[in-house]
């Protein structure tokens, strides 16, 4: 099998142990090289060196161990073959110790991590909370834009830091920022997006990630997400970041429209937003979730559906979201609706619309600090909501159980599955005492997102689960199953203006 | 092996997993100790992690840090894992993320770990990995070999199907005690495929978990006498999965895809994890608990990708599924 127009080099690694996974996706990633033939990286048993023998990837006088990892290219020429070992060797990123021990390198400060790379930008900050204005400010001394995703952080120091932040002419997106993506790189929570013409300036992580979505759906990408923290808009911070991100997104040649998503801020940090927003230069939307619509120099949102549908329509891509009217007969069930969320500002958005309604319900942001103390953020580890889910079939006055799911980078890898199983306990148990018991769900995400949208989508329908197009239409299904003013059509797309 | 399984303890349900409160202090020996700890415990029912005051770091992972006695190439092997990675045999599952975490801060630090402070966690779930039998549906199995056949690893390189193919061949072998051809088939298998735990042996230890959910436990004993001599030509942290496999142990993967089989309602779901753990380990596992379930029921067999060799004879054939 050796080819005359070809060589083989070989490399091992003694003792030296990686995952399965690692190995496969080195070997994917040489492989694609222009140049290489094949590529082996296998542990050296005998079983993998008489295959890789039977296909001439090595020569007959090895002598390895089964323990030892051994790699094996053959590619056109030496200089191919040696260039694609060492970005293998790379690849595996060790400092190999004196015992043999495998380390890779991280930098865990932010002066080891200029050091290692001093063209970097931005840092990330997920220290506790009492630790983090330390850190963050270090980082902002050294001229990086920061992503701040601890929370915890005092109030005093949260304006100090983005005043520091803003003299410097540098983003502090956060404390307690979830979602960010900036040039392009998501931070935190994110999904996978094209790169389109709305800049979104948010205070709410989930609630940009929804608008983001739905813009997706509709075919309009992102030039940024700026996540500013969930206080920016409070009278203590008096919108500091925003009006920096602002700044930013208008002179962005990529940023066509606006978006900022945020709950109803304090009165007068409002009007003086809406005001910049007006003198922007660029179309904006305002998504002010529970707050009234209104169509004035800045469109003014509630939900943010109703943000993503008027900012579809700015950039005159319609977005569509489908109608789903309840079953004309429905079994008698309790009449209210419990909403179980991951995501905080869903939640407050499923609250607003189920208010709007007259539904009876609540609603529960299971990523709120009470329930997050000490443990993963119910994105991340799913198994506390779906413990809630589970325990809400024996809810006598409940009837309808209300879910978002949430994809993305930092989410978990099925967040769907967790929640189905959950689904059948809660109805089983329901249905064991007599009861009717629906569960509604939207889920947000991307195609592009490595869960799978439409696989999570059928994960929960298999399972019995309703699963609508947006959170708002989600609420507004449940709302309908409890007897509450039924949806009898979905928004309609917005005109565009 | 041959002794008798008592009946398996739940592993994790949704209330075990995920919900405790807050990270452990630190032991007295510097190394943090985590809230809840689920644990399989070693012979005597020993802690684990006390079993050496200097572990030494053999890998560090996303999911799992991988550890080893004193010693070159020491064969005693503790794996910490993550709660959603799941216990493995000899090994410990922090269902605290935070937990871990900090373990894995730890581990990148320093050459060697002394565990022994673990003594102190809040709360130490022991969890019997033995496999008992399982109420098996043929129909469970049918299901999950359509699943395997639907794979879509094809094109990708170093193939594990090829290896998936012999699990037949290996079921039937040990299920008419053939120890000559039993022999050969493991000879194709150990140490064979991609993987740091190579395809092949994870096809093995899948057939080792599928005779016992069938309680065919003489063919087991069959398949021991024919891997045993040939775990030296493995890499060590398979070596130990194969180890506990022939002892009757088996991770809390192999316990959720055994389960499986009681319902054929359940395999898709099991699956699609399956399908996470690893590269392809998951996928190989199910080929070996699939056919070597279907080798023991009757059922399909010899369909699709990897056909069966002839018929076991019925005289030779322990059928203990259902």
């Amino acid at each position: 099998m050796n080819s005359p127009d070809s060589v083989l080099v070989v490399r091992v690694f003694p003792r030296l142990y990686r995952d399965s996974v690692t190995l496969m996706a080195l070997a994917s990633e040489i492989q694609k090289r222009d140049g290489v033939r094949s590529v082996g990286a296998m542990m050296a048993t005998p079983a993998n060196l008489e295959i890789l023998g039977r296909s001439g990837m090595v020569p007959e006088d090895l002598t390895t161990a089964p323990d030892d990892l051994l790699i094996t290219v053959r590619a056109v020429d030496p200089p191919t073959a040696e260039a694609a070992l060492a970005s293998a060797e790379e690849g595996l990123t060790v400092v190999e110790q004196a015992s043999g021990t495998a380390e890779r390198v991280r930098p865990a400060t932010v002066s080891e991590g200029l050091a290692a790379d001093p063209a970097v930008t931005i840092a990330a900050v997920s220290t506790p909370g009492v630790h983090a204005p330390v850190v963050v400010e270090q980082a902002l001394r050294a001229g990086l834009h920061v992503f701040c995703f601890s929370d915890n952080v005092s109030v005093d120091d949260e304006v100090r830091l983005k005043d520091l932040a803003a003299d410097r002419g540098l983003l502090l997106m956060g404390p307690d920022c979830g979602t960010a993506v900036v040039d392009g790189v998501p931070l935190g929570f994110a999904n996978v997006l094209s790169a389109g013409p709305v800049a979104i300036v948010a205070a709410s992580g989930t609630g940009a990630q929804e608008v983001s979505c739905l813009l997706d759906r509709a075919g309009v990408g992102v030039s940024q997400i700026v996540g500013v923290g969930g206080r920016d808009l409070s009278v203590e911070v008096g919108g500091r970041m925003t009006d920096l991100a602002l700044d930013m997104v208008a002179a962005d040649e990529a940023t066509r429209a606006v978006v900022v998503v945020s709950k109803p801020p304090a009165a007068e940090v409002a009007e003086r937003l809406l005001d910049r927003l007006a003198t922007l230069g660029k179309p904006a939307v305002a998504c002010f979730v529970g707050h009234d619509d209104a169509d004035g120099p800045v469109v003014v949102r509630g939900t943010l559906e109703g943000a993503a549908l008027a900012a579809a329509a700015l950039l005159g891509r319609p977005l569509r979201i489908e109608a789903t009217p309840p079953p004309a007969a429905l079994p008698p069930r309790a009449p209210r609706v419990l909403g179980l969320y991951t995501g905080g500002t869903l939640a407050s958005e499923a609250k607003v619309v189920l208010g709007r309604l007259g539904a009876s319900a609540e609603v529960i942001d299971l990523g709120a600090d009470e329930y997050t103390t000490g443990r993963p953020h119910p994105m991340i580890d799913p198994s506390t909501r779906a413990e809630h889910v589970a325990a809400a079939g024996a809810r006598v006055d409940v009837g309808v159980v209300l879910v978002d799911l949430v994809l993305g980078y930092g989410s978990s890898d099925d967040p769907a599955t967790p929640l189905a199983e959950a689904v059948a306990a809660a109805r089983d148990a329901a249905a064991a005492d007599g009861r009717a018991l629906d569960i509604v769900a939207s889920v947000c995400g991307t195609a592009g997102d490595h869960q799978g949208l439409q696989a999570q989508r059928e994960i929960l329908r298999s399972a019995g689960v309703h699963v609508l197009d947006t959170n708002a239409s989600a609420a507004r299904y449940a709302a309908a199953l409890v007897g509450a003013t039924a949806p009898t059509t979905a928004p309609t797309p917005e005109e565009h203006s | 092996m041959d002794q008798e399984a008592p009946e398996r303890r739940p592993i994790r349900t949704l209330s075990s997993g995920g919900h405790h409160a807050s990270l452990g202090g630190v032991g007295t020996n510097g190394a943090p100790v985590p809230t809840h700890v689920t644990v399989h415990l070693g012979p005597a029912g020993a802690l684990p992690w006390s079993i050496h005051t200097a572990w030494r770091v053999v890998h560090v992972g996303q999911s799992a840090v991988v550890l080893s006695g004193p010693g070159d190439g020491s064969d005693d092997l503790f794996v910490v894992t993550t709660g959603a990675r799941g216990l493995v045999p000899g090994g410990a599952s922090l269902p605290v993320r935070a937990d871990f975490d900090a373990l894995r801060a730890l581990a990148r630090r320093d050459g060697t770990l002394d565990l022994t402070g673990w003594d102190a966690a809040t709360a130490v779930h022991p969890v019997d990995l033995r496999l008992g039998t399982v109420a098996v549906d043929r129909r469970a199995v049918d299901a999950m070999l359509a699943g395997l056949a639907m794979d879509e690893t094809a094109g990708v390189l170093m193939d594990p199907r090829p290896l998936r193919a012999l699990a037949p061949a290996l079921a039937h072998a040990v299920l008419a005690f053939d120890d000559a051809a039993s022999a050969g088939v493991a000879a194709q298998l150990i140490g064979a495929g991609p993987g740091a735990t190579p395809a092949g042996d994870d096809v093995v230890v899948g057939v080792a978990a599928g005779l016992l959910a069938c309680g065919a436990v003489d063919a087991a004993a069959t398949l021991r006498a024919a891997v045993r001599p040939l775990l030296e030509r493995t890499a060590r942290a398979s070596r130990h999965d194969l180890r506990a496999a022939l002892a009757g142990e088996f991770s809390e993967h192999a316990h959720l895809l055994v389960g499986a089989l009681r319902h054929p309602g359940l395999v898709a779901a099991a699956l699609r994890r399956a399908r996470a753990w690893g590269a392809t380990s998951g996928f190989d596992l199910a080929a070996g608990v699939a056919w070597s379930t279907a080798a023991a029921s009757g059922t399909r067999g010899g369909a699709g990708a990897g056909a069966s060799p002839e018929p076991v004879p019925s005289h030779a054939r322990e059928r203990r599924c259902a």
